[in-house]
């Protein structure tokens, strides 16, 4: 594998202008203009009707629902949206395509000019516009023949267009990251790329730094992972500054992401030169909005990921672990139970984040499968703050949560692992330890109090680390000052 | 230019097959109706007929049509529509 | 001809018992096999269907009533509407094997209110044509001259009703469609405000401009179907989304009632006797008539075929072979496409689609469909104007009577300014009736038209009711 992610040295000369699109598919039971059920995966042509199919008379009927999802992403994304929208016919042949044309809108979209800002980068890109359409067919190839299905024809799409703000393939890959998250966190779109909820195209130019012009175009289709488009973007923008370096013009191209050579395939010129024929969809009236309307989908927003980032931050947890909160709805959804169970910003965290997280990657499993219920894990919490426990043998007793699935309590007292303060316990183990080790009471007595640690470690040790550490120690300094 | 001279891209981009014959035959045609047509430019006009009432909007609750596509086509596949290869 | 009485004077006789769905059924089909051969109004027959419902009706005592307004009444239907599990060809070729799946909405009304469907009329490829001259299956004959056109492109439905063949049919009118067939076979055509007929399972020619329409005998007969397929329907979201309004028709014309003539179509006309034929009825009446000028209708046909075509290059674009309908199999699929519908389509539906896609095309958008469209708002506005100083404008249906078949069909400019007169009303969207002057010229039926502002659907039915009578 080429090392694909760093630019030719001398390319620092160049700036790569990238801009983005993502079709993003909406979360509705039914199609944007009939009444299909939405259900991708049913046997072909089977979740489709007249409408959907192009039959001849039939009529569109704008889903509420996809409008209702369309103003809440515009709204979190700080666009504008317009009180007034119109729906647009978009022209071209292709047989996943019933009637020809896609409805869509084009001359006044449902909102514009908003912004998303990139966690972690110190940066705004701005939104151009939103606007809602239906997707089109299913086309399965092979060589003798291709075959359509109409079954995702006509699932609402939102198409949320940046302005061409960003620079880099990490910017580009932050965008897409934290766009998917808003889209979820909103319930606007399950926004899974490998299941095609969540398409992007970029269109990428470059040009040498300090120029204010914009180089030409390359537009890049098919890419359907994270990974896709980062490889993607890079080869193109790494293509062009070739050529400019090469002297070479660089014409419009469209390309296809080829996902088995994992690279970029240009499209015939034909293909490219569209001429879409873009006018007013005569069967729909304009989308004429209420101001209230608006007001309420603003008022019902949830948080979103960067306030919410923001916010734990600022209850003392650590960037990387309200990254983490704000990236993986689950393992929000766990800590704020843990919350409410009664355990602190950071005993939530050190557990959740750290330890149980931890016990989780190393057995590749995923939340999902975590067998300790949020319940048993702030119980094994309390334990341990009541001084039930002490923290090596908290870690034990998670471990074995996590084995058996067992309650924190009952596999306490199974494993045995409860706190021993017991005094007869402490003094007979603190005895013996001072008896094994002569030196260290000695150098003890020479003023060396720290060699308590040493001691206190080896009582642990005896007690499989089980005893209370602050009765351990009591019983220590009170045995060695006996001893004097 | 002139429609006629532009009938060939109308007819690619229409999707319309014209014989050579119908080519000329038309594009003579399309000169003097566009011509016509043209006539409304001088008018300099402005406005926007409006339709006067908003899009309604449909609740957003499945329905299952169970269409057969059988009765459509007869161009099947294991109830897909087949067509000539695309990427051969 | 025919001696069937008007759809109106049929329920009366049905609701009183003195005729039977089964005799109308039987009367219908007499008429049928005596000028079908000649004039070609229908496609698509279904007599034994119509004999079985009629029996039926009878058999069940169902009268026309308020329930069923059109209980045993044979109504055509032109092609261009969906019937469920029926051919619906539009006349062309590029439809052949397709079976509708479903009932428009219009179709869907007439059943609800007991109307028999007869069969499936001719008409012009696509609803595109006034001579309906442009049909795979063949011209429609005018039943009262068959040397001359029934008109288009709704012919077969006027054809069908003038000789009897239905007691009413529903048509389609885009740019006069409706009232200009009317007209050149002596019966009634009636164009709703758009927006006040569903569309839904009519198939689109042009969105923005079509409506379905009742094709009758009387005003009363078409006051009587409007009043069945009219009003919203959530299928069809251009619909007007209120009930339309209740109709009174009486004899007497309201006393001062202003009427004014649009200057400029009479003016234009070649021939006087069309112009005397129109105007006098309402030089003896009661009503105020006045010269009102509407200077932009002179360019209607060319706004109006723009936007048109325009939105018809759109509309066909379904017409693809993939899945219903007509298919050409080429190795490619590009080719399939252009050879399915090159050779599915005819010459005018051709001519249109490729000059509407032209208008629509980057770098000539704006000169032309652009262009239509502000025309369009120009033209409403002057209507608007002058229905400040009237209630209706008059003019002739079209300029001339039913002219000879292969008359301008060799020139399509010709036929297009044949609608100079109906394709204001659409383009501005407002109702517009077509009703048989009293005088014939040339021994052939001449077109009142009357225009009222829109939604006054009911006022202008009202006030066509009384003309009728004078």
């Amino acid at each position: 594998m080429q090392n694909s992610w760093s630019l030719p040295m001398q390319s620092k000369d160049y700036e790569i202008i990238i801009g983005l699109e993502v079709h993003a598919q909406l979360a509705t039971r039914s199609k944007m203009f009939c009444r299909c059920a939405v259900d991708v995966n049913a046997p072909p042509n089977t979740k489709v009707c007249p409408i959907c199919l192009g039959l001849p008379g039939v009529l569109p009927q704008a889903n509420d629902q996809a409008i209702k999802l369309g103003i809440r992403a515009a709204l979190a994304l700080g666009c504008e949206v317009n009180l007034e929208s119109s729906w647009a016919r978009k022209h071209y042949f292709s047989p996943d395509l019933p009637k020809g044309y896609q409805i869509t809108q084009y001359e006044r979209p449902l909102a514009e000019h908003g912004e998303l800002e990139l966690p972690g980068m110190d940066k705004k890109v701005r939104i151009r516009r939103l606007h809602l359409e239906e997707d089109a067919g299913k086309l399965v190839h092979s060589t003798r023949e291709t075959l359509v299905d109409f079954n995702r024809c006509g699932v609402p799409l939102a198409e949320i267009v940046t302005e061409p703000d960003i620079r880099s393939v990490e910017e580009a890959d932050a965008y897409l990251k934290e766009l998917r998250l808003v889209l979820r966190a909103l319930g606007v779109s399950d926004a899974e790329m490998e299941r095609g909820h969540f398409r992007c195209e970029p269109n990428i130019s470059v040009r040498p730094k300090g120029e204010e012009e914009l180089g030409v175009r390359s537009e890049i289709k098919n890419l359907n992972s994270f990974k896709a488009v980062r490889e993607g973007i890079q080869r193109a923008a790494k293509d062009q500054i070739e050529w400019l370096k090469q002297g070479k013009e660089i014409v419009q191209t469209t390309y296809l992401w080829d996902e088995k050579l994992r690279e970029l395939r240009p499209m015939r010129v034909k293909e490219t030169a569209a001429d879409y024929r873009y006018f007013p969809e005569p069967d729909l009236p304009p989308l004429i909005l209420d101001e209230s309307e608006i007001d309420e989908i603003k008022a019902s927003l949830p948080e979103l990921p960067a306030a919410k980032r923001k916010r734990l931050i600022g209850a003392d947890l650590s960037e990387q672990d309200a990254e983490v909160l704000a990236a993986e709805p689950r393992w929000e959804e766990y800590f704020t139970g843990l919350l409410d169970a009664g355990a602190s910003i950071k005993e939530a965290s050190t557990w959740l984040l750290n330890e149980a997280r931890g016990i989780l990657a190393e057995r590749k499993e995923t939340l999902a499968e975590f067998k300790v219920p949020i319940e048993e894990l702030a119980s094994l919490i309390k334990l341990l703050r009541n001084g039930k426990l002490t923290r090596p043998a908290a870690k034990e007793l998670l471990t074995a949560m996590a084995d058996k699935g067992k309650g924190a309590a009952e596999l306490m007292k199974e494993l045995d692992l409860e706190i021993v303060s017991d005094e007869n316990l402490l003094e007979d183990t603190a005895r013996n330890v001072i008896a094994e080790n002569p030196d260290a009471c000695e150098r003890y007595h020479k003023g060396k109090t720290n060699v308590i640690g040493f001691l206190l470690g080896r009582c642990m040790e005896k007690l499989r680390g089980k005893a209370d550490p602050k009765a351990a120690r009591e019983m220590l300094m009170k045995l060695l000052s006996e001893g004097k | 230019m002139t429609l006629g001279a532009e009938i060939v891209k109308v007819a690619d981009l229409a999707r319309l097959e014209l014989t050579a014959q119908e080519q000329k035959r038309f594009g003579a045609e399309f000169e003097k109706i566009v011509a016509y047509f043209a006539e409304l430019q001088r008018l300099k006009l402005e406005g926007e007929l409006l339709l006067g009432y908003p899009c309604p909007r449909t609740p957003d609750e499945p329905r299952d049509y169970a269409i057969e596509v059988e009765r459509l086509s007869k161009h099947l596949k294991d109830g897909y529509f087949k067509i000539p290869p695309l990427l051969a | 001809m025919s001696k069937l009485p008007s759809l109106s004077a049929l329920a009366l006789l049905l609701d009183h018992g003195e005729y039977t769905a089964t005799r109308i059924v039987d009367e219908i089909e007499a008429n049928i096999a005596a000028n079908e051969p000649q004039t070609n109004a229908y496609i698509n027959l279904f007599i034994e269907e119509a004999e079985a419902k009629a029996r039926r009706l009878d058999t069940e005592g169902v009268r026309p009533g308020e329930d069923k307004p059109l209980a045993g009444i044979p109504i055509a239907i032109k092609d261009n509407i969906c019937v469920a599990d029926k051919p619906c060809t539009c006349a062309s070729k590029i439809l052949e094997g397709f079976v509708a799946s479903y009932d428009a909405t219009v179709v869907k009304r007439l059943k609800e209110a007991g109307a028999i469907i007869v069969g499936k009329t001719n008409l012009d490829e696509f609803a595109m044509g006034s001579s309906n001259e442009n049909s795979a299956y063949g011209p429609v004959r005018n039943p009262l001259d068959p040397e001359r056109v029934a008109g288009g492109s709704s012919g077969g439905s006027a054809a069908a009703v003038a000789y009897g063949g239905a007691v009413a049919a529903l048509g389609s009118d885009t740019g006069g469609s409706a009232r200009q067939p009317a007209a050149f076979c002596g019966l009634v055509g009636f164009r709703p405000s758009y927006g006040r007929v569903s569309r839904y399972g009519l198939v689109a020619f042009a969105s923005s401009l079509d409506q379905v329409c009742p094709i009758t005998r009387t005003v009363e007969d078409a006051a009587l179907v409007y009043s069945v397929i009219a009003g919203p329907d959530p299928d069809d979201s251009t619909t007007y989304p209120s009930e339309p309004d209740e109709m009174d028709l009486t004899d007497e014309i309201k006393e001062g009632t202003k009427v004014g003539y649009i200057k400029e179509c009479f003016d234009d006309l070649e021939d006087e006797r069309v112009s005397d034929a129109v105007l006098r009825p309402f030089r003896d009446a009661r009503v105020e008539l006045v010269e009102v000028s509407v200077p932009l209708v002179r360019l209607s046909v060319a706004g109006y075929q723009l936007v048109a075509m325009a939105e018809a290059s759109s509309n066909l674009a379904r017409y693809d072979g993939i899945r219903y309908g007509r298919r050409v199999e080429r190795l490619g699929l590009k080719e399939t496409y252009a050879v399915t519908r090159g050779s599915g389509f005819g010459d005018e539906v051709t001519r249109r689609i490729l000059i509407g896609t032209f208008g629509l095309s980057a770098g000539y958008i704006d000169a032309y469909y652009n262009t239509a469209l502000r025309y369009r708002a120009a033209l409403a506005a002057e209507f608007e104007e002058a229905f400040k100083k009237v209630e209706f404008l008059l003019s002739p249906t079209a300029p001339t009577p039913a002219f000879k078949l292969g008359e301008k069909i060799a020139d399509p400019l010709a036929m297009y300014l044949s609608d100079i007169f109906t394709a204001p009303a659409a383009l501005a969207a407002l109702p517009a009736i077509s009703i048989p002057a009293p005088d014939k010229v040339d021994g052939l039926p001449v077109g009142i038209q009357l225009t009222a502002p829109r939604w006054q659907d009911a006022k202008l039915l009202e006030f066509a009711h009384a003309v009728e009578r004078l």
